[in-house]
């Protein structure tokens, strides 16, 4: 598998490899802890257990084990062949930057008197520590610690091959964390890094076709997290939609090992626990529903912590079980597109009676329509051609209403010609009823007045203290019955003051 | 008196003399730290496992990574401390400079004690500047973790030239190398030394009063 240059003791070669691994496996686990947003801790022994590599203390995220080890694939870093961690950022409208690639690799320079140990075995130590005290110091460190559900959340990505440089955009820079000489050649250990954090508008049309508005979806039915992630050999293209075993991870970011798809060693791995803008692959596959996906996501979080030793990340774990809970509001703004299917709504919706118009008179379909009104001349054409595509795709998911169906076709189209098609079919079903409108509290169907019938709604509603307005002789005679009740207990009050500072006195 | 030298120039506010003197010297020994040796024979011994932790600061925009062992961070808190207040308690333009030096012990004849013998030297030049404004000082605390990051990468760039390092020692001579004063890690024996003075005062009386001072200190 090496080219050896000097000739090493079996043992020796053994040893070499297996600390080769070992540097690698734990190298994907420094960077990527370092980009989970959070403090790192961990413990200094006087005395080191078994597991604990390099006498370093570095945690064992099972996933990250996994996909480290999923990308060496018995392979280990060697010339021209760079075990690649690349770390992403991803944001809500599913625009995708390359912020960083740390890249272990191997040159052919070698060191024939190093010695496998402790020579080669310290300076492996070494090189761990470096890359423990620079993945603190690139730009993506504090990009990391910013993520949130509302903004972006960072990915991860364990490759073999070539380093993609050219995904850094321009002015990237590069930096040599450290190398280590062994017998058999150096193994380097540098980082490339982003210095420019502009998304260009190509990027954000060829990452995200859908152009629509970010919380329209439930966040969870959202298309435009469909990614494809990007293959490195030969550039083979992965999207999670073709999968044919659908991953059980979600794109809330905990990968179950055990569910990734061997044949896709290069999916991204988002790190940050991202309820809101989660797509539940099991559901791009039409074959799950909302609510039970996202229980048993909650689930598999819930037993993620025992069988990692990271006490750190079981914040993020906590934190997003506490979101998976959640219960959207009535008139939470994610909601609003549903209100207008009423045999959506949950049965013990609060002021569910506020949303009981006729179902044409949702200003949200209403604005819906429109907007597949205008767009129909164009999307007709298409829409027929790909009818039997989309019939295919929504045929799983029989029970949902026609609404809910043509969501779960987003989910289940990339491309732009195929998003076409849904708008299409929504529209010919609903036969263009929006002529037939009239709002409520509205003298005319302007956007002013579904605004303000809108904002009517999302309001609370005024109390009823207020509708009895008291005339100012009644204000003034209570005032002055109240003037005088306190009179008459003025003693009362007095004695009370006096108790006080009699009590108070002697302890002060 | 051939050690290996390293010298960090920075200009900073008084109050980030602390973190980013801190920054620095723990990353160095978080460098220069290992696992506390435990002999089992002559000449085979294990070693245990170091910790590491993050530390964000409050007047630099960098987060650091130092060793976890809370003796060993107190310990050059209280020297980088006292350099801190020495500097900001000097009138007018100030100016100092804290140096962390690893050394080796050499026995020497009886009756004279050991000899230190300084293998690496770690020095930051420290200038303290004023800034007229609160918009200044923002943009200068992520200026200076620019610098900082800088200079991580330089240690860790330096560190893996693999240049002299003591021996790994027998078990008689584990104090030679290391200090084993802490109880959860080793670090190399390392010696932290300053000089404060304003730039127009340095002197030959302080030249001389320094000279005097290191000769003492072993």
């Amino acid at each position: 598998m090496m080219s050896v240059k000097v000739k090493l003791s079996s043992q020796d070669r053994r040893d070499l490899e297996k600390f080769m691994k070992f540097l690698a496996i734990k190298a994907a686990q420094v960077i990527v802890q370092s980009r989970l947003g959070e403090r790192i801790k961990t413990r200094s022994k006087p005395y080191s257990c078994g597991a604990e590599w390099f006498n370093v203390a570095i945690k064992d995220l099972p996933e990250v084990q996994a996909e480290a080890k999923k990308a060496l694939a018995n392979q280990l870093p060697m010339f021209g062949t760079n075990m690649c961690t690349e770390i992403s950022l991803k944001t809500v409208d599913g625009d995708t930057l390359v912020l960083e690639t740390w890249s272990l690799g191997m040159t052919e320079k070698c060191d024939p008197m190093a010695r496998v140990i402790p020579t080669v075995y310290s300076r492996m130590s070494l090189l761990l520590k470096s890359l423990i005290a620079v993945s603190r110091v690139t730009p993506a460190y504090k990009l990391s610690s910013r993520q949130g559900p509302d903004s972006f959340v960072i990915c991860y990505r364990v490759y073999m091959g070539d380093i993609q440089n050219n995904q850094l955009g321009e002015g990237y820079q590069e930096a040599r964390i450290g190398q280590v000489s062994t017998p058999v050649g150096t193994i380097a250990l540098t980082v490339a890094y982003r210095t420019k954090l502009t998304i260009t508008p190509q990027q954000s049309a060829r990452q995200s076709p859908i152009m629509l508005k970010s919380d329209y979806f439930k966040p969870d039915h959202s298309p435009k997290h469909q990614q494809r992630a990007q293959g490195i050999n030969g550039g083979v293209f992965v999207d999670l939609n073709q999968l044919e075993q659908p991953p059980v991870f979600k794109e809330n970011h905990l990968v179950d090992p055990t569910a990734v798809p061997k044949e896709n060693p290069t999916v991204e791995q988002p790190l940050h626990i991202n309820n809101g803008n989660s797509v539940n692959t099991a559901q791009l596959n039409g074959t799950d529903n909302h609510e039970n996906s996202e229980e048993e996501c909650v689930n598999r979080c819930d037993k993620l912590p025992q069988k990692s030793e990271a006490t750190d990340i079981n914040g993020s774990f906590t934190s997003y079980i506490n979101l998976g809970d959640r219960k959207v509001g009535a008139f939470a703004p994610a909601k609003a597109p549903d209100s207008c299917f009423s045999n959506l709504l949950l049965p013990d919706t609060p002021f569910q009676s506020l949303l009981k118009h006729d179902k044409n008179d949702s200003p949200v379909s209403m604005k819906q329509r429109r907007q597949q009104n205008s767009r129909f001349p164009e999307s007709k054409e298409n829409g027929d051609s790909n009818a039997n595509k989309d019939e295919v795709a929504t045929n799983k998911s029989s029970t949902n209403c026609g609404t809910d169906k043509s969501l779960d076709m987003n989910q289940n189209t990339v491309d732009l010609a195929a998003q076409k098609s849904i708008w299409t079919e929504a529209s010919v079903c609903d036969d263009f009823v929006l002529v037939e409108l009239k709002p409520p509290f509205a003298e005319n169907d302007g956007n002013g007045d579904l605004g303000a019938f809108f904002r009517e709604c999302r309001t609370a509603p005024p109390l009823a203290s207020f509708n009895h307005q008291p005339t100012l002789e009644e204000q003034m005679s209570e005032i002055s019955h109240q003037l005088a009740a306190l009179e008459t207990s003025l003693h009362d009050f007095d004695d009370f003051v006096n108790s006080i500072c009699h009590t108070d006195s002697p302890t002060s | 008196m051939n050690a290996r030298t390293q010298v960090f120039e920075l200009e900073v506010e008084d109050r980030q003399v602390q973190e980013v003197v801190l920054s620095l010297f723990h990353t160095l020994l978080f460098h220069r730290s290992l696992g506390k040796f435990h002999y089992k024979q002559e000449g085979s011994y294990s070693v245990g496992t170091v910790g590491f932790e993050d530390v964000q600061c409050d007047f630099v925009d960098l987060t650091y990574v130092r060793c976890a062992s809370e003796e060993l961070d107190k310990a050059i808190m209280r020297e980088i401390g006292a350099f801190s207040d020495s500097l900001r308690s000097t009138e007018g333009s100030r100016t100092g400079q804290i140096s962390l030096e690893f050394y080796q012990k050499k026995k020497a004849r009886w009756p004279f004690p050991p000899e230190s013998i300084p293998w690496e030297v770690w020095t930051v030049k420290v200038t303290i500047i004023t800034l007229p404004n609160e918009h200044e000082r923002q943009i200068y605390r992520e200026k200076v973790g620019e610098m900082l990051a800088e200079k991580v990468m330089a240690i860790a760039a330096a560190m893996n030239k693999h240049d002299y390092i003591p021996k790994m020692p027998n078990q008689s001579e584990l104090d030679l190398i290391f200090d084993t004063s802490y109880p959860d890690v080793q670090p190399y024996l390392f010696k932290i030394s300053y000089q404060t003075c304003d730039p127009g005062n340095a002197s030959v009386s302080n030249t001389m009063r320094k000279l005097l001072k290191d000769t003492l200190a072993f």
